[in-house]
C-alpha cells in the first residue's frame, strides 16, 4: 500500500514536473515578447513633436499601426504653428493652390489631384514655355478630393487648360470622405466630396467639416467627434471602427504591428473586390461614378470655355488597368487623356521612384506629353 | 483556406478543440469533414474530384487485395460518391452562405436542378459501369486482375491529372506545332480551372495502390480511414506527399498526444509562419518586379532576382510543410520530412535528398526504379534519370519552363554520374561519417556548396521564368552584361532582411552541428528568446501585405 502510493506521488509529481518544465519555454517567450515590445517602443519611440517630419524609417514603421485616433491625436495641436505639417494640408477651406511664375502671359493649365499630379504641374514649369501650370493637390487625393477641389476652384484659375487626375492605387477610394479613412499608415485628415450616382447626374456628399480649424474643433470635443464619427461611418466607404478608434493596444508596438496587418487586408478586400484579373469591375460603384464624373466635368469645363484633360497615373504593377475603366467615359465625350501607361510600362520599376511617384525624367516626358494634348485639342 | 489567413486560424482552433473532446473515431470522421470543408473553402465543385479519387482507389486497392468487394466495401463508397457529385455539383454554396450574410436562403438558387440530375444519373451509370468492370475483374486470373486493378487506378487518377492540369499545355503546344508547318488548326483550348493539390493527392493515393500491386502494404477496409488519409486537410493542397504505410497506421490507431510532440508541434507552427510570412512574402515584391518587368533589366537584376527567389520559394514551400507538419503532430500525427537542408548540398544528388523530399522519394520509388533505375550501363542510367527529371519537371506544371528545369535537373544529374563514375575508377572515394565540424575538408565542402549553388539558382531562373523569351533574355544577360551594378529593383521588406539573417543563423547552427533539433539543447531561456524573436519578426512581415503559397498552384 505504502509503495503504491509512493508509486503514485512520484509519478504525479514527475508529471507536474514534466508539465513544469514544459512550460518554461512558453513563459520564456512570453518575457521575450514583452521584453521586445517594451525595447522597441524606447528604442523606435515616435517623436513627440508633430512637427518633426522625417523621423527614422524605423520609428515611422513601428509606428503605422497605431489607431488613426492615436495617431491624429499625436499629430493635431489648435496652433497652426504646431501642429503637424501633414495636418494642415488637403483642406478645402483654403484650398491649397501653387502658382508658377507666368510666362509672358503664356495660357494656364491648372492640375487637380495628388502629388503625381502636382509634380507633373512642376515638370510642365520645368519643360514648356507655352503653359503656365497652377496645382491644386492634396497628397494622396483621391479624384473625389479633386474633382470637389475643381468645383470649388471654377473660375478662379482663368485656365486654358484644366487637368482632372485619376490614380490606380487610389482608385478604390473615390467613394470615401477622407483620407484619414484608408491612409492608415500616416491618417491625413484632410475631407473630401463623396460623389454617387443619383440617376444620370453626380449627388454630393459634403464633409461635416472641410478646414483645419473645423477640423480641430471636432476632434478636440468629444461629442462632435463622435457625431463626426458617426457621419463617416454612414457615408464613408473605407470607415472601419477597429483601426480608427484609439484603445490601450496603441501602447504595444506588437500590436500595432497586428493592427496593422488587419488594416493591409481591409485595403486589400477593398482592392480585390475592385480589381480582378480582368481590371476595375466595370460595373461598379467607383467605376460608375468615375465614368459620370469626368463627364460632368468635361461638360463644365467645356462650358466655361477650358480644355478639359484627364490624366491616368498608372501605378507600378497596376498595368493600364485604369485607363482600360476610364477608356468608354473617354471615347464617349471625346475627353482628351494622358494615361502614363503610354510614356512608361506601369511594370517597369525603372520609371518610378520608392515612394510610388514617376522618376523627373518620366514626369518630365509626361509634361511634354500633356502640352501635345492640349495643343492638338485647341 | 490559406494558413496564413485569420480563417484558418478560427478554423483550427475550433478543430482542435472538438479534436480534444471526441473520442478516436469520431475524431476521424470529423477530421474528415473538416477536410473537406478547409478543401472546399476554396471551391467545393473540385471535392468531387477528391471523393471520386478516394473511392476508385478504395475499390481498386481490395480488388487488387482480395479480388472481391464485400457489400459494405461497395455500398458505402458508392453511397459517398452519389451523394458528393449531388452535394458538390448540384448545390451552390453561394446560396446556401447567403442567411449568414443577412441574406435569405433562396432554394432555387441552392439547387441547381439540371445539374443535380445529370451529376446523379452520371454518377449512377459511372458506378454500374465501374462495378461491371471489377465484376469482369474478378473472373480473372489473380496477376490479370491485379493487374487490370492498377491500371483502373493509374487511368483514373492520371486521367484527372491529363485533364485538369495538362490537357490546354499539350492542345496548345500541339496548335502551336501544327500551325508551325502550315496546317491551321481551330484553338482546343478549353476553360478548365486547375483543382488545388490534385498532384499531390493523385500521387499520394496512387502510391496506395501501387504499393498494394507490389504486396508492400495491406489495404484497408475502413473506407472513412482511407478518405481521411487521400483527404487530410494539413497536407492536402501542397503536400508533403504521404505514404499509405506512414498515415494510415496512425489514422486506423488511438493518437495519444504526447507533450512533447506539442511542444514540437508549436515550434514547427511558429518556423513554418515565419519562413512563409516574414521571408517568402517579404521578398516576393522585388522577384515579381524583377521577373514581371518589360523595361530595362540588368545583371545584377537578374542575379538578385533569381537568389531572391531561390529564398523565397524555399521559404514559401518549406514553411507550408512546416505548419502542415506543426498542426499534424498537434493532433498526434506525424508526416514526412519534406526538407533538409537543401541549400547546404553539394550535388545534384544530394540536392535531390534534401528537397521536396516526398516527391523525389516518389519519383524514385514509382517512375525511376520501374524504369530500370541504376541497374545498367551509364548511358540507361542517364535516359532513366533524364525521364524521371523532365515527368517530374512538368508534375511542377504544365508550361515548357517547368520541362526545362526538370531537363536541366536531370541533365545536372547525369553529369554528376559521369563525374562519380570517372572518379571512382580513378580513385575510390569511402563516405565519411565525421560530423562537419571535425571535417578536415571544410574549405572544399563550402565551395562546393557555394558552387552548386549557383548551378541550383540558375534552376529557379528557369523554373520562376514567365516565358522561354524571358529564359533567353536572362541567360544571355547573365552572360553579356556580367559586373554591371545597376540595381533598378527596390530592397527586400525589412522582415525580410532580419528573417534571412535570423534564418541563416538557425540553418548554419544546425547543418554545422548535424543535429535536426539542435534548438532543444538551447538554454530554456535562449529557446524562448529564439522563438519570441521569430514571432516578432512574422508579425513585422504579417503587417505586410500577405501573398499565397507558390506551390497552391502544383
Amino acid at each position: 500500500m505504502s509503495q503504491l502510493s509512493s508509486f503514485i506521488s512520484n509519478s504525479s509529481t514527475s508529471s507536474v514536473r514534466r508539465i513544469g518544465s514544459a512550460l518554461k519555454v512558453p513563459l520564456w517567450v512570453c518575457i521575450g515578447l514583452a521584453v521586445i515590445d517594451v525595447l522597441i517602443n524606447i528604442v523606435f519611440a515616435y517623436p513627440s513633436d508633430p512637427r518633426v517630419t522625417n523621423p527614422s524609417r524605423l520609428r515611422l514603421y513601428f509606428e503605422y499601426g497605431r489607431s488613426t485616433e492615436g495617431q491624429l491625436s499625436r499629430m493635431t495641436r489648435a496652433d497652426r504653428t504646431q501642429t503637424a505639417p501633414i495636418t494642415l494640408s488637403g483642406w478645402y477651406d483654403p484650398l491649397e493652390v501653387q502658382e508658377y511664375p507666368a510666362k509672358s502671359q503664356n495660357p494656364i493649365v491648372t492640375i487637380y489631384g495628388m502629388s503625381h499630379a502636382v509634380r507633373l504641374g512642376q515638370a510642365l514649369g520645368r519643360t514648356s514655355e507655352r503653359f503656365t501650370p497652377r496645382t491644386v493637390g492634396a497628397p494622396g487625393a483621391s479624384t473625389n478630393w479633386s474633382y470637389g477641389a475643381y468645383l470649388r476652384d471654377r473660375g478662379g484659375g482663368k485656365s486654358r487648360a484644366v487637368v482632372l487626375a485619376f490614380m490606380s492605387q487610389n482608385f478604390p477610394m473615390i467613394t470615401t470622405l477622407s483620407a484619414m479613412t484608408w491612409t492608415f499608415d500616416l491618417p491625413m485628415p484632410y475631407t473630401s466630396d463623396r460623389f454617387y450616382l443619383d440617376g444620370d447626374h453626380l449627388g454630393v456628399i459634403h464633409p461635416p467639416y472641410t478646414s483645419f480649424e473645423q477640423y480641430v474643433a471636432a476632434f478636440s470635443d468629444p461629442a462632435k467627434w463622435s457625431t463626426a464619427r458617426d457621419y463617416f461611418a454612414k457615408y464613408d466607404s473605407m470607415f472601419n471602427n477597429f483601426i480608427l478608434r484609439a484603445n490601450v493596444l496603441d501602447r504595444s508596438s506588437l500590436f500595432r504591428l497586428i493592427r496593422r496587418a488587419y488594416a493591409q487586408r481591409v485595403l486589400r478586400n477593398a482592392r480585390n473586390t475592385l480589381l480582378t484579373s480582368e481590371g476595375f469591375r466595370s460595373d461598379s460603384e467607383q467605376v460608375q461614378v468615375a465614368r459620370a464624373m469626368i463627364h460632368e466635368f468635361a461638360q463644365q469645363a467645356r462650358s466655361d470655355g477650358m480644355i478639359p484633360v484627364i490624366f491616368i497615373a498608372n501605378n507600378l504593377g497596376y498595368s493600364d488597368n485604369l485607363f482600360k475603366a476610364l477608356d468608354p467615359a473617354l471615347q464617349a465625350d471625346h475627353v482628351p487623356y494622358l494615361s502614363s501607361h503610354t510614356i512608361v510600362s506601369p511594370d517597369d520599376p525603372r520609371g518610378y521612384l520608392p515612394d510610388s511617384h514617376f522618376t523627373d525624367e518620366v514626369d518630365d516626358r509626361l509634361a511634354r506629353a500633356l502640352v501635345k494634348v492640349i495643343e492638338n485639342s485647341n | 483556406m490559406l494558413f496564413n489567413s485569420p480563417e484558418f486560424i478560427v478554423f483550427f482552433l475550433l478543430v482542435y478543440a472538438l479534436y480534444l473532446a471526441l473520442p478516436f473515431r469520431l475524431q476521424n470522421y470529423m477530421l474528415l469533414v473538416v477536410s473537406y470543408v478547409f478543401y472546399g473553402w476554396w471551391d467545393c465543385r473540385f471535392l468531387f474530384l477528391v471523393a471520386l479519387s478516394t473511392t476508385i482507389d478504395f475499390w481498386v486497392g481490395l480488388m487488387i487485395e482480395n479480388g472481391r468487394l464485400r457489400p459494405r466495401e461497395w455500398i458505402l463508397p458508392a453511397l459517398f460518391l452519389t451523394i458528393s457529385a449531388v452535394v458538390f455539383l448540384g448545390l451552390d454554396p453561394v446560396a446556401l452562405l447567403n442567411p449568414l450574410h443577412g441574406g435569405h436562403l433562396d432554394l432555387g438558387a441552392l439547387v441547381k436542378v439540371p445539374l443535380i440530375g445529370w451529376a446523379f444519373a452520371g454518377i449512377l451509370a459511372f458506378i454500374a459501369l465501374i462495378s461491371l468492370l471489377f465484376w469482369f475483374f474478378a473472373r480473372m486470373a489473380e496477376p490479370a486482375r491485379r493487374t487490370c486493378c492498377l491500371m483502373v487506378s493509374l487511368v483514373t487518377q492520371l486521367g484527372l491529372l491529363g485533364v485538369f492540369k495538362y490537357f490546354n499545355f499539350f492542345a496548345e503546344s500541339l496548335g502551336a506545332a501544327l500551325d508551325a508547318i502550315g496546317i491551321q488548326s481551330s484553338s482546343l483550348h478549353l476553360n478548365i480551372v486547375l483543382p488545388v493539390g490534385v498532384s499531390f493527392y493523385t500521387f499520394q493515393s496512387l502510391s496506395y495502390t501501387i504499393d498494394i500491386y507490389r504486396r508492400q502494404f495491406k489495404p484497408t477496409d475502413r473506407f472513412f480511414d482511407f478518405a481521411l488519409f487521400v483527404a487530410y486537410f494539413p497536407q492536402l493542397q501542397a503536400g508533403p506527399i504521404e505514404r499509405a504505410r506512414q498515415i494510415i497506421p496512425q489514422l486506423s490507431n488511438p493518437r495519444h498526444i504526447t507533450l512533447d510532440q506539442t511542444s514540437r508541434g508549436l515550434y514547427l507552427i511558429v518556423l513554418g509562419f515565419f519562413k512563409k510570412v516574414a521571408i517568402a512574402d517579404g521578398v516576393s515584391p522585388i522577384v515579381d518586379q524583377i521577373f514581371a518587368t518589360g523595361g530595362h533589366v540588368s545583371w545584377i537584376d537578374v542575379v538578385i532576382g533569381t537568389v531572391l527567389f531561390a529564398m523565397q520559394i524555399y521559404c514559401d514551400f518549406s514553411g507550408y510543410t512546416d505548419v502542415a507538419r506543426g498542426i499534424s503532430k498537434l493532433l498526434g500525427i506525424n508526416l514526412v520530412v519534406n526538407f533538409n537542408q537543401p541549400y547546404f548540398a553539394t550535388n545534384p544528388q544530394d540536392f535531390w535528398r534534401r528537397w521536396h523530399i516526398s516527391l523525389s522519394s516518389w519519383l524514385r520509388d514509382y517512375l525511376y526504379v520501374p524504369l530500370g533505375g541504376n541497374r545498367g550501363s551509364l548511358a540507361f542510367v542517364c535516359r532513366n534519370l533524364m525521364i524521371t527529371m523532365v515527368l517530374g519537371g512538368l508534375w511542377h506544371g504544365a508550361a515548357w519552363n517547368f520541362v526545362l528545369w526538370g531537363f536541366y535537373q536531370g541533365l545536372t544529374l547525369c553529369i554528376y554520374r559521369l563525374w562519380i563514375e570517372q572518379r571512382n575508377r580513378s580513385s575510390p572515394v569511402q563516405p565519411s561519417s565525421q560530423s562537419r565540424a571535425m571535417d578536415p575538408h571544410r574549405l572544399r565542402h563550402l565551395i562546393a556548396m557555394a558552387g552548386f549553388f549557383v548551378v541550383i539558382c540558375y534552376g529557379w531562373l528557369l523554373f520562376r521564368a514567365h516565358s522561354l523569351a524571358q529564359i533567353v533574355k536572362f541567360t544571355s544577360l547573365l552572360v553579356t552584361d556580367f559586373g554591371n551594378f545597376n540595381y533598378g529593383a527596390g530592397t527586400p521588406r525589412l522582415s525580410a532582411l532580419l528573417g534571412m539573417t535570423l534564418l541563416l543563423a538557425m540553418e548554419v547552427t544546425q547543418y554545422w552541428k548535424a543535429d535536426t533539433h539542435f534548438y532543444q539543447r538551447f538554454p530554456v531561456a535562449f529557446r524562448g528568446l529564439l522563438i519570441a524573436a521569430m514571432i516578432v519578426v512574422t508579425l513585422i512581415g504579417m503587417s505586410n501585405e500577405p501573398a499565397q503559397f507558390i506551390y497552391f498552384q502544383f
